[in-house]
C-alpha cells in the first residue's frame, strides 16, 4: 500500500495545530502583561531620577535589574514554546506512526 | 525482475529512517528536576520574606545592609549551588540562563543595598525590586511547572 504524502502531511498539521495554538493563546496575555508592567517600572524609575530620589548609579542598577527580570520572562515563553513544539512534533509523529504501519504491515513501535 | 542495487539501498534507507523517525519521540528539553524546583521555592520564600519585612517595619535598622549580609550571603549560596546542578543537566540551556539572570539579580540588589548612604533601601526601592524578583520567579515557576506536567504526560 503507498503512503499518500499530501495526506500524511495534512494529518501531521491537523495533530500540531491545536497545540501551538493553545501555546500562543496562553503565553500572549501573559507576555502583554509582563511588557507593561516592564515599562511602567521602567517609567517609575525615570521619575525617580528626575525627581532626585536616586542617584544615576541607582537608577541604572535598577533598570538593569528590570532587564533582567524581563529577559527571564520571554526565556520562560521560549521554554513554553519549546515544549509546546516538542508536543506538536511528537503528536505529528503519533499520527504518522499509525498509517505508516498499516502501509508497510508490521508494528514499528 | 530483481531491483538495482542503489534502488535497494534507497528502500533500505528510508525504511530505516521511516522506523527511526516513527519509533523515536523527539525531547527537546531537559527533563524536570525536583531538587531544582525545591531550591528555588526556597530562595523565593526568603525573598518574599525580606521584602515584607521592608513594608512592615520600614526604616527599621534591623533592616540595614549590614543586618542583612546573612540574607544576601544565603540567596547567593543557594544561587551558585542549583546553578552548578543544573550545569550536569542535557538540554539545560533555558534553565541555565534563567539561573544566571537570577543570580545576576540578586547582586545587583546586593549592590543598590550596599551603596545606600544609610544603608537602608528606600520604599521605591523595595516597590521596584519586589516587582522584578516576583516577576522572575513566576517566569521560572511557569516553566518548572510546564516541565512538571509535561513528566507526567508522558
Amino acid at each position: 500500500m503507498a503512503l499518500n504524502v499530501s495526506a500524511l502531511a495534512k494529518d501531521m498539521l491537523n495533530a500540531a495545530k491545536p497545540v501551538l495554538q493553545n501555546f500562543w493563546k496562553e503565553a500572549k496575555p501573559y507576555v502583554e502583561k509582563e511588557s507593561k508592567a516592564f515599562v511602567q517600572n521602567l517609567a517609575m524609575i525615570a521619575k525617580l531620577k528626575i525627581e532626585g530620589k536616586i542617584t544615576k548609579e541607582e537608577a541604572l542598577l535598577h533598570i538593569q535589574i528590570q532587564k533582567n527580570s524581563y529577559r527571564t520572562v520571554l526565556l520562560a515563553v521560549e521554554g513554553l514554546g519549546l515544549i509546546a513544539v516538542e508536543g506538536a512534533l511528537n503528536a505529528a509523529i503519533g499520527v504518522i506512526s499509525t498509517t505508516v504501519n498499516k502501509a508497510i504491515g508490521w508494528n514499528l513501535l | 525482475m530483481t531491483a538495482h542495487p542503489t534502488v535497494k539501498k534507497i528502500a533500505g534507507f528510508l525504511l530505516v529512517s521511516i522506523f527511526l523517525f516513527t519509533a523515536c519521540k523527539v525531547t527537546l528539553l531537559s527533563a524536570y528536576d525536583e531538587v531544582t524546583d525545591k531550591t528555588l521555592s526556597e530562595m523565593q520564600q526568603s525573598t518574599t520574606t525580606f521584602f515584607v519585612k521592608h513594608e512592615t517595619n520600614p526604616g527599621s535598622q534591623d533592616l540595614s545592609y549590614t543586618n542583612s549580609l546573612t540574607f544576601y550571603e544565603g540567596l547567593r549560596v543557594k544561587s551558585r549551588t542549583v546553578r552548578i546542578r543544573n550545569n550536569a543537566i542535557e538540554k539545560n540551556k533555558i534553565m541555565i540562563n534563567m539561573l544566571d539572570l537570577l543570580d545576576e539579580n540578586i547582586t545587583l540588589m546586593d549592590s543598590l543595598h550596599k551603596q545606600k548612604p544609610n544603608g537602608l533601601l528606600s520604599k521605591s526601592d523595595v516597590t521596584l525590586l519586589k516587582s522584578a524578583f516576583e516577576t522572575q520567579y513566576t517566569a521560572m515557576f511557569k516553566f518548572i511547572m510546564a516541565l512538571k506536567a509535561r513528566a507526567k504526560a508522558q
